[in-house]
């Protein structure tokens, strides 16, 4: 089949199309740890894995049992464990073995009362997040032989789109239809058994900074700056300021003066668009102007942003 | 006077129809409830049975499984309608039957096919 090739010269070229395994829509992609394998989710309820071959890729496995539309699939760091959800409210966890390339599904978690829209695994422990219309982020673990929802992060008054983990796994980020991020810290039971479930708490709030509905967020495992996606057109960098002001008294707990997340990107982003694909690349630009300017091309071009990330 | 009479005469009324309506709901729900999980119990039980011969890896997973869904289902208080974790533990008997199902390579029931729907993100 006639691949086209980039007339730009050095850049990217499109290697292969895979068209012939879904009948619908294709909502999420995602690689495996090892990069051998790809997971697509999609409309028609299905969630094909692909194996990486010599001349391009070949459907291994077609995960089925969701009863409408997969919104989401993501791959354990771990490589053994995927996960994938659903309009139909649930969240399924299915093993890889290795060896046979079989897929089997470990646990149907039906913890959710709306579609479910992301699903996304803690950075190192198995630990899962799942993100609803709901409007709650939920968090997963195996418990025997099963898998069993461990917390409920409630304080969003809308569809939460998406959660992403920070590098150390100890806090979550969460966008939402009500124009919010919420970050969530892990709570380290004190004074409890060992026996018992760590909580989350929600200790910081990000509102006012976006018009519109943010429909993706990311976060940097190198840098710790949160990148947003929204529906007012723009892309948003936030970064962690801890309080150094000489003002401030020397001994504070930590409860009054949580992290703060103020708007001032250090990094203004300069978005470039291939003529041929709609991909968007973002680099850090070695500009420090305090605003997030955008090339003439991508404002004509973007009307919402959509996913968001950053390459390791 | 007449007036209060009347009154009190349609709440007695009302409350004996209200109550037999009640129970009436009450006995269709619980027969639904009663014959879905009547519905896997019979499903499990006798897959179990189909699958008691073959011993290898791949087979115990699926009897295990299959365990944990009779279990789960022998667990179930249909004694008692006010169990505050009812409709928790129907779910989770509900996910079970779909993970056993899957599996075992069988649809569960409940397939909706692929219509077109509105446009969903």
């Amino acid at each position: 089949p006639h691949v086209p090739v980039s007339p730009l010269g050095p850049g990217w070229s499109c290697r292969a199309v895979l068209s012939d395994a879904h009948t619908r829509t294709v909502r999420r992609v995602s690689w495996s740890p090892c990069g051998q394998y790809l997971a697509s989710a999609s409309f028609d309820g299905t969630t094909c894995v692909w194996k990486r071959q010599q001349d391009g890729f070949e459907v291994v496995a077609t995960l089925e049992g969701h009863e409408n539309e997969v919104k989401s699939v993501a791959w354990a760091p771990s490589g053994t464990l995927l996960a994938t959800c659903s309009r139909d409210k649930s969240v399924w966890v299915w093993e890889v073995d290795d060896e046979e390339e079989e897929f089997e599904c470990v646990s149907v978690l039906s913890a959710h009362t709306q579609d479910v829209k992301h699903v996304v695994w803690h950075p190192s422990l198995q630990l899962l997040a799942s993100a609803s219309y709901d409007d709650t982020v939920r968090l997963y673990r195996e418990d025997d032989d099963d898998w069993l929802c461990c917390a409920t992060l409630e304080g969003h008054t809308s569809t939460v789109w998406a959660v992403a983990w920070d590098s150390s796994g100890q806090r979550l980020v969460s966008c939402s239809d009500d124009r919010t991020l919420r970050v969530w810290q892990r709570q380290d039971s004190e004074g409890q058994g060992s026996g018992s479930e760590p909580s989350w708490k929600c200790v910081c709030t990000l509102s006012g900074y976006h018009g519109r509905s943010i429909y993706d967020v990311a976060w940097c495992h190198l840098t710790g700056a949160v990148a947003t996606a929204c529906g007012d057109d723009a892309v948003r960098v936030f970064e962690e300021v801890t309080p150094v002001s000489p003002m401030s008294p020397p001994k504070v707990h930590r409860s009054h003066f949580p992290a703060a997340f103020p708007c001032f990107p250090r990094l203004t982003l300069h978005c470039s668009a291939s003529v041929l694909s709609t991909s968007v690349e973002a680099e850090p630009s070695l500009r420090n102007s305090p605003s997030v300017s955008f090339s003439r091309h991508m404002s004509r071009m973007a009307r919402a942003v959509f996913p968001v990330s950053f390459r390791e | 006077r007449f007036h209060g009479e009347g009154f009190q005469e349609g709440l007695a009324e009302g409350s004996h129809a209200g109550l037999a309506e009640g129970r009436r709901h009450g006995a269709l729900h619980g027969a639904r409830v009663g014959s879905e999980i009547g519905s896997y119990h019979g499903f499990a039980l006798t897959w179990h049975c189909l699958l008691q011969k073959c011993t290898d890896e791949k087979n115990r997973k699926k009897i295990r499984a299959l365990d944990s869904l009779i279990g789960m289902i022998q667990k179930f208080p249909y004694e008692d309608p006010t169990y505050d974790k009812l409709q928790e533990d129907l779910e989770k008997i509900r996910g079970k039957f779909k993970q056993v199902c899957s599996m075992l390579n069988i649809q569960s029931d409940f397939r909706i096919g692929p219509e077109r729907s509105s446009l969903t993100f």
